[in-house]
C-alpha cells in the first residue's frame, strides 16, 4: 500500500486508463491520450477490451457528453454547481483521462494573485542574473499552454475579480506574453482550462460576464433521485463513522430517508410529491451537509445520548443546519413544520414535535 | 404487389421522400391512412386559401362529446401526398375506419374496460394466474434511456437519412416491424391489462378494414393492377396491410355490418369539418402521430431537406435563438453562435450522428447561451422550436365542434329566445328551484350561470354581466345577451383552445396562468373556475397556486386571495361544489392563513399610501378568524396584541388594531384607556400620536366618544403641548377627526363642555371652519408639507 494519503486520479485508475488507450479505435485529438468516446467511457463506466471501467460520475451522462464535447472544440469548460455536486471530482477525472495528468491545478482563494495564473520569478536568480528563462517560474496554466494540455482552476469564483480578469486574455488570445524577456508563448494545440465554481456559497466574487462568455458552462445537478442520494449518504456516513470512531449505531434507513427528504424538499423548494412549494432557507442544504448532520447527530448520540440517534438528536442537528440566519430561516422552517411535516403520514410526528419545541420562540 | 410506404406522421423527410417516390412511380391510385369518411374533403386540401397547419375534425354533437382529430402540417407526408395527387389529377382516398366507427368503438371499449377493471378488482384470483417473465417496457422508455429522448432517435435515424434510394423507407419500415413485434410481445405479457388488450384489438380492426379497402379498389377497377397503387400508412401498419400477410384478414361485409350496428346502438353521429390548427396546439398534443414537440423546428427541417442542406439547420436554429434572445435584451453574439454550432457538432460526433439533432442543439444552446440554466433561453427556445404559425381556412369551410357545442348549450339551457341581435336581459336565481321535477330544470339557472361565465372567460362577447351593488343577494345574477357575427368568429377562434366551451374555457385559464403567475391572477382564475363550475380546473389551479406563490412576499395579494377563497367556500353549496374541492379549498385557506400571519410583521412598516390596502387585508384575515371555526384565532389575537404598542410600525395600523381588539372584546375599555394614555405621553412624537388616533378612529369612534376619561387625557395632552409642538400636532389631530359626522362632533362637544365645566350652546364650539382659520392651517401645512400630504385639509 502506498503511504500517500490521497492518490491522484491517474495513479488510482492507471490500469483503466492504460486499457482504454490500448483498446482505442477512434481518432485521438491532438494533445489527448485517448479519443473523446473513450474519455466518456472512462467517466461513466463501461468496458475496454476485457477491463471493466468503473463509473466515476453517476447520474447525468448527458452533461458528461457536453463537457467532453466542449473540450474537443478547444473551448474552456466551467463546471458550476452547489457544494457537494462533484465538480472538482469530475474535473480531476476529465484531465486524468484526457492528459493522463490531473495535477496542473490552481486553487482559487481570496489570496490567489495574478502571478499564480501567469508566472512569477525566482527572485534570488532574478536579482543575481536579471530576467532569464531560468529565473522564470511558470504557473500550471503556463505549463499547460506549453505542453498543449488542460489546466484546472478550482473555485474560480473565490478569486478576486482582477485575478479572474487575468484569465480572460489567456483564454481569448491563447498566449502569454513575458515582457521582461520580450517574448510571447503561444498555447500548443490541446490547451484548455476546466474551472469550477460554486453558485450558492456566500462570500463569493461574482464572475464577470466577459469571463463567463469565454467558457462553456455546465451546471452539475444534485443527485437526481432520493434513492440515489440516500445511497450516497449511507455509504459516506458509514465511512465517516468508521474513521471518526463515533460510538453510535449507524442511523437506520428510516432516519436517512427523513433527512434526505427534508433536505431535498428544501433544496428543490417543493415537496417530494410535487404538490406543495416550500420556501428555501438561506443556507445550502447539500448532500454533503446531509452527511455531516447525520454524523453530527451520531456524535451527539454517542457522546451524550444512548448511542442511538433519537428524534431529539436529529431535531437539534436539523435546526442547526437549516436555521442559519435567525429570523427568516426559522420562520421558513416553522412554515415547513406546520404545513408539510405536521401533515405528513407515517412516524413523522415525534420529529415534528421535537423540531417544533426547538424552533419555538418565534412569533 | 402494391407499393407500400410506411412513414412516420409529421415527418419532414417522409414528406420529401413520398413526393419523390410518387414522381418516380406515377401511381394511378394513392391510399392514405386517415378516416375514410373524409375522402370527400381531399379537394379542399389544395384550395389556394388553405394554409396548414389544419386538421380534419369529426365530433359527436350529443354528449359525451367525442372527437377524432388528425392534424396536418406542411411537412406531413400525408398532406404532401394529397397535394401531389391533386396536382397530378390522380385518384386519392383515405382508407382508415370512418370516424363514427372509431368513436363508437372507443365508447364501447371504454365502458367494457371499466367493467372488466372493476371485475378484476373484485376478483383477486386473477393475479394468481400465469405470470410472464418478459417484463415489457414501453418502446419509448427504452429509446429514452438509450438516446436521451425517442425524438432524438427518430430524428437521427430517420429524418437525417440521406435521400437517395429508399434509405428513408427502409429505416422506417424496419423500425415499424420492430415496433410491431414489441407490441405483440407486450400484448402477450400483459394479457391481464384490459386497456392493452383493447388497443391491440383496435389496431387489428383498423388494419382489417384498411385491407378490405385496398381489395375493394382492385376489385372495382379491373384496369388497375396492384403495382398502380401506392399505400401510405404509419410504418407500424405496413406489415399488417400486406396482401400476403395472413395474420390480418380483410374485413368481411358481415364484420363491417356489425360495426355499423354498434354505431347505431351507440347512436353515434359525427359531424365533419376542417379546422384551422396552430403549431402551438400541435406541440401540446402528446402521443404518436397526434403532434410533435417542436413544429417550427420541423418546419425548418422541411425547408433544409428541400434545399438538400441539412448542415444549415443547426445554424438556422442557433441564429434564431440568438436573435430572439437579443430581442429580449439578453446577450447573444455571433461568436456565441459559432461556439454553439461547434459544440452541437461535437456532441453529434460523440454520439455517432452525422448531423446534430434538436437535443444536441438544445444542449449547445443551454451551454453557450444560457450559462447552463434554462431561464434566459426559455422564451427564445419556445419561439424557435414551437413558433407562432397558425393555419388558415377560408370562410365557411369550418364548422367546428365548439360552434356545435355552443348551439347545444343554447338549446339545452333554453336561451334560444335570447339569441337575437338586440340586447336581452336575463335574470338568474341560482338556488334550486323546488317547484320543478327534474334536476335539470331545478338547476337551470345555475347551469346557465356556469355557461355564461365560461363564455365570458373565453372572451366571446355573447354575454356581459350586469354587476349589482354589494348588498344585493348573492344568489342572483343579471346578464345581457346579444348575438352578432363577431360572436361566431370568436367561437371559431376558441376552437383552437378546445373542442367544447367547457374545455376551451379551462384551456384559456390555463394559458392565462402560464403567462402570468402572479398571485392576483392565479387567485382570479381560481375564483373564475369556481364561477364557471369547473371543479377539475379549480383543484388544478389550487395546486398551481401553491407551487407558484411560495416565494412571494405579496401580503396584500395573499389576503385578497383569502377573500376570494372565503367567497368560494361561502357560496360553495349554492354552486354545488364537490366535497373534495371544498375540503382542498379550506385546506388552502388554512395554509394561507399560516402564511399571512407569519408575514404580517414584515409588512407593518408600510408607507401611508398602502395603509388602506393593509387595513382591508387585516379586515379580511379578521373575518376569516371569525367565520371559520377550524382557524385558530388565538395566534391572530396575540399578533394583533403585539402590534398595538409597537412604535416602529405604521401607527395607523397600531391604532386600528387597538380598535379591532376592543371591538372583539379582547381589550376592555380600561385596557384601551391605558393604550391611549401611553400614546398621548409627551415623549412620543406628535405625528405618531395623531396617526395612532386616526387609525383608532377608523374602526371605533363610538368608544372614543363615550369614554369621558379619554377626553380628559386628550385635553391634558393638548394643553401640555408647547407652541411649536401644538402647531405640528393640531394638523394631524384635525385630520383624525375630519371624518366624524356632525352628530358625533356634537357628542364630542358635550364631552368637552362637561370637562371644562362650561354651559354654552354647542354651536359656539362646533363651528364650520372660517376662511381665516383655513389660511392658518394651510400655512402650517406648508411648513411641514414635505412630511405629510395635507391636500385634503
Amino acid at each position: 500500500m502506498s503511504e500517500i494519503q490521497r492518490q491522484s486520479a491517474e495513479n488510482l485508475f492507471q490500469k483503466e486508463i492504460n486499457a482504454l488507450i490500448k483498446a482505442e479505435k477512434n481518432p485521438v485529438p491532438t494533445g489527448w491520450k485517448m479519443s473523446p468516446r473513450s474519455v466518456y467511457t472512462y467517466i461513466v463506466g463501461g468496458k475496454a477490451g476485457r477491463t471493466i471501467i468503473t463509473p466515476k460520475y453517476i447520474g447525468a451522462n448527458r452533461l458528461v457528453e457536453i463537457a467532453i464535447s466542449t473540450l474537443v472544440t478547444d473551448r474552456s469548460l466551467l463546471l458550476i454547481g452547489e457544494p457537494g455536486t462533484a465538480k472538482s471530482w469530475l474535473s480531476e477525472h476529465l484531465t486524468a483521462a484526457i492528459n493522463g495528468d490531473s495535477t496542473k491545478v490552481i486553487q482559487g482563494t481570496a489570496g490567489t494573485t495574478e502571478e499564480n495564473i501567469r508566472y512569477t520569478w525566482n527572485y534570488a536568480l532574478l536579482i543575481a542574473k536579471g530576467p532569464s528563462d531560468e529565473a522564470l517560474i511558470k504557473s500550471p496554466i503556463f505549463n499547460a499552454m506549453e505542453s498543449g494540455s488542460i489546466a484546472r482552476v478550482e473555485e474560480i469564483s473565490r478569486c478576486a475579480s482582477e485575478v479572474q480578469d487575468a484569465l480572460i486574455s489567456i483564454l481569448s488570445e491563447k498566449r502569454i506574453s513575458i515582457p521582461e524577456l520580450s517574448k510571447e508563448v503561444p498555447a500548443q494545440k490541446g490547451f484548455s482550462v476546466i474551472a469550477t465554481a460554486n453558485t450558492r456559497d456566500k462570500g463569493v466574487n461574482d464572475m464577470s460576464s466577459a469571463l463567463k462568455r469565454r467558457f462553456n458552462i455546465v451546471v452539475l445537478p444534485s443527485p437526481a433521485s432520493i434513492e440515489q442520494e440516500m445511497e450516497i449518504v449511507k455509504t459516506r456516513v458509514e465511512q465517516l463513522s468508521n474513521s471518526l470512531d463515533l460510538n453510535a449505531k449507524i442511523p437506520n434507513d428510516d432516519v436517512v430517508e427523513k433527512v434526505c427528504t427534508i433536505f431535498r424538499e428544501f433544496r428543490d423548494g417543493i415537496t417530494l410529491d410535487k404538490k406543495q412549494k416550500i420556501k428555501q432557507p438561506s443556507g445550502v442544504l447539500s448532500t454533503a451537509e446531509a452527511i455531516s448532520i447525520l454524523a453530527n447527530s451520531m456524535a451527539l448520540a454517542g457522546s451524550f445520548g444512548k448511542g442511538e440517534v433519537t428524534n431529539y438528536d436529529l431535531a437539534s442537528a436539523l435546526q442547526g443546519a437549516i436555521v442559519k440566519d435567525e429570523s427568516s430561516d426559522s420562520k421558513i422552517f416553522l412554515e415547513y413544520l406546520e404545513n408539510v411535516m405536521k401533515k405528513r403520514e407515517g412516524d413523522w410526528e415525534e420529529l415534528y414535535k421535537e423540531c417544533k419545541k426547538l424552533n419555538s420562540g418565534v412569533k | 404487389m402494391p407499393n407500400y410506404f410506411g412513414i412516420r406522421h409529421l415527418s419532414p423527410n417522409g414528406a420529401f421522400n413520398i413526393r419523390r417516390k410518387l414522381d418516380e412511380l406515377k401511381p394511378k391510385v394513392v391510399l392514405i391512412e386517415s378516416p375514410s369518411d373524409f375522402t370527400s374533403f381531399i379537394p379542399e386540401f389544395s384550395n389556394k386559401e388553405v394554409k396548414p397547419p389544419f386538421a380534419i375534425l369529426a365530433f359527436t354533437s350529443e354528449k359525451p362529446i367525442k372527437t377524432v382529430i388528425v392534424p396536418f402540417a406542411i411537412y406531413s407526408p400525408e398532406y404532401q401526398a394529397v397535394l401531389w395527387c391533386n396536382e397530378n389529377k390522380v385518384e386519392c382516398r383515405f382508407i382508415d375506419l370512418p370516424s363514427d366507427i372509431v368513436i363508437s368503438l372507443e365508447l364501447s371499449l371504454d365502458e367494457k374496460i371499466k367493467e372488466l377493471d372493476s371485475k378484476d378488482k373484485d376478483d383477486k384470483s386473477i393475479d394468481g394466474g400465469v405470470k410472464y417473465n418478459f417484463k415489457y417496457r414501453s418502446i419509448y422508455d427504452l429509446l429514452e434511456k438509450k438516446y436521451g429522448s425517442h425524438e432524438t432517435f427518430w430524428e437521427a435515424n430517420i429524418e437525417h437519412t440521406n435521400n437517395q434510394d429508399d434509405n428513408y423507407f427502409e429505416a422506417v419500415n424496419s423500425y415499424g416491424a420492430e415496433l410491431r413485434s414489441v407490441d405483440y410481445l407486450n400484448n402477450l405479457s400483459n394479457s391481464n391489462n384490459n386497456k392493452n388488450n383493447f388497443d391491440f384489438a383496435n389496431n387489428y380492426i383498423r388494419e382489417s378494414y384498411m385491407k378490405a379497402q385496398i381489395l375493394e379498389v382492385l376489385d372495382n377497377n379491373k384496369k388497375i393492377s396492384e403495382e398502380d397503387i401506392v399505400i401510405l400508412t404509419g410504418a407500424f401498419h405496413t406489415e399488417g396491410l400486406k396482401l400476403d400477410n395472413k395474420g390480418v384478414t380483410p374485413m368481411t361485409k358481415k364484420e363491417l355490418a356489425s360495426l355499423n350496428k354498434l354505431v347505431k346502438a351507440n347512436k353515434t353521429v359525427t359531424q365533419k369539418t376542417l379546422m384551422p390548427y396552430s403549431y402551438f396546439k400541435l406541440s401540446k398534443q402528446a402521443g404518436y402521430g397526434a403532434g410533435n414537440n417542436a413544429p417550427n423546428y420541423y418546419h425548418m427541417l422541411w425547408n433544409a431537406i428541400n434545399n438538400s442542406d441539412l448542415d444549415s439547420i443547426g445554424i438556422e436554429y442557433l441564429t434564431s435563438i440568438a436573435r430572439e434572445m437579443r430581442e429580449e435584451g439578453h446577450n447573444a453574439s455571433s461568436a456565441q453562435v459559432i461556439d454553439a454550432v461547434k459544440l452541437s457538432k461535437s456532441l453529434a460526433y460523440l454520439n455517432n450522428r452525422e448531423y446534430p439533432t434538436l437535443l444536441d442543439l438544445q444542449d449547445a444552446c443551454l451551454t453557450c447561451f444560457g450559462e447552463g440554466e434554462l431561464g434566459s433561453i426559455a422564451k427564445a427556445r419556445t419561439i424557435t422550436e414551437i413558433g407562432t404559425t397558425i393555419g388558415y381556412l377560408p370562410d365557411g369551410m369550418s364548422n367546428t365542434s365548439i360552434q356545435q357545442d355552443f348551439n347545444n348549450n343554447i338549446d339545452d339551457l333554453k336561451l334560444r329566445t335570447y339569441t337575437t341581435i338586440t340586447t336581452n336581459e336575463v335574470s338568474l336565481d341560482l338556488r334550486e328551484n323546488i317547484h320543478v321535477k327534474s334536476e335539470k330544470s331545478a338547476f337551470l339557472d345555475l347551469n346557465r350561470s356556469f355557461f355564461l361565465h365560461r363564455l365570458k372567460t373565453l372572451g366571446v362577447h355573447f354575454c356581459s354581466q350586469i354587476l349589482h351593488s354589494q348588498d344585493s343577494a348573492s344568489f342572483r345574477e343579471k346578464w345581457n345577451l346579444q348575438w352578432s357575427t363577431e360572436v361566431e368568429i370568436e367561437l371559431v377562434e376558441s376552437s383552437l383552445l378546445g373542442d367544447t366551451i367547457e374545455r376551451a374555457s379551462i384551456q384559456f385559464m390555463r394559458n392565462s396562468i402560464e403567462e402570468d403567475t402572479s398571485i392576483s391572477n392565479i387567485s382570479k382564475q381560481i375564483l373564475n373556475s369556481f364561477l364557471c363550475g369547473l371543479p377539475e380546473a379549480l383543484s388544478e389551479f389550487i395546486v398551481i397556486f401553491q407551487m407558484e406563490t411560495i416565494e412571494s412576499k405579496d401580503f396584500i395579494g395573499f389576503a385578497n386571495c383569502i377573500d376570494n377563497l372565503m367567497n368560494i367556500i361561502n357560496y360553495g353549496n349554492l354552486r354545488k361544489m364537490s366535497k373534495s374541492n371544498l375540503e382542498s379549498t379550506i385546506n388552502m385557506l388554512e395554509t394561507l392563513y399560516q402564511k399571512v400571519i407569519l408575514m404580517l410583521d414584515d409588512n407593518l412598516s408600510c408607507d401611508d399610501s398602502q395603509v388602506k390596502a393593509m387595513i382591508k387585508a387585516i379586515d379580511i384575515i379578521d373575518k376569516l378568524t371569525i367565520d371559520f371555526e377550524s382557524i385558530d384565532n388565538k395566534q391572530w389575537l396575540s399578533i394583533l396584541d403585539n402590534i398595538t404598542d409597537n412604535l416602529n410600525i405604521n401607527q395607523f395600523l397600531a391604532g386600528y388594531s387597538t380598535a379591532l381588539l376592543l371591538e372583539k372584546g379582547f381589550y376592555t375599555p380600561e385596557d384601551v384607556e391605558k393604550k391611549i394614555i401611553f400614546h398621548l405621553s409627551s415623549s412620543i412624537d406628535g405625528k405618531i400620536t395623531a396617526n395612532w388616533l386616526e387609525g383608532f378612529c377608523m374602526k371605533n369612534r363610538y368608544q372614543l366618544i363615550l369614554n369621558l376619561n379619554i377626553w380628559k387625557y386628550l385635553d391634558k395632552y393638548i394643553s401640555g403641548l408647547g407652541e411649536e409642538d401644538f402647531k405640528r400636532v393640531v394638523l394631524f389631530l384635525r385630520r383624525a377627526f375630519t371624518k366624524f359626522s356632525s352628530s358625533e362632533k356634537d357628542s364630542i362637544v358635550d364631552n368637552l363642555k362637561e370637562l371644562w365645566g362650561v354651559n354654552i350652546a354647542n354651536s359656539e364650539i362646533n363651528t364650520t371652519i372660517t376662511k381665516q382659520e383655513l389660511e392658518v392651517f394651510k400655512n402650517l401645512a406648508s411648513i411641514i408639507d414635505d412630511e405629510y400630504d395635507f391636500d385634503n385639509i
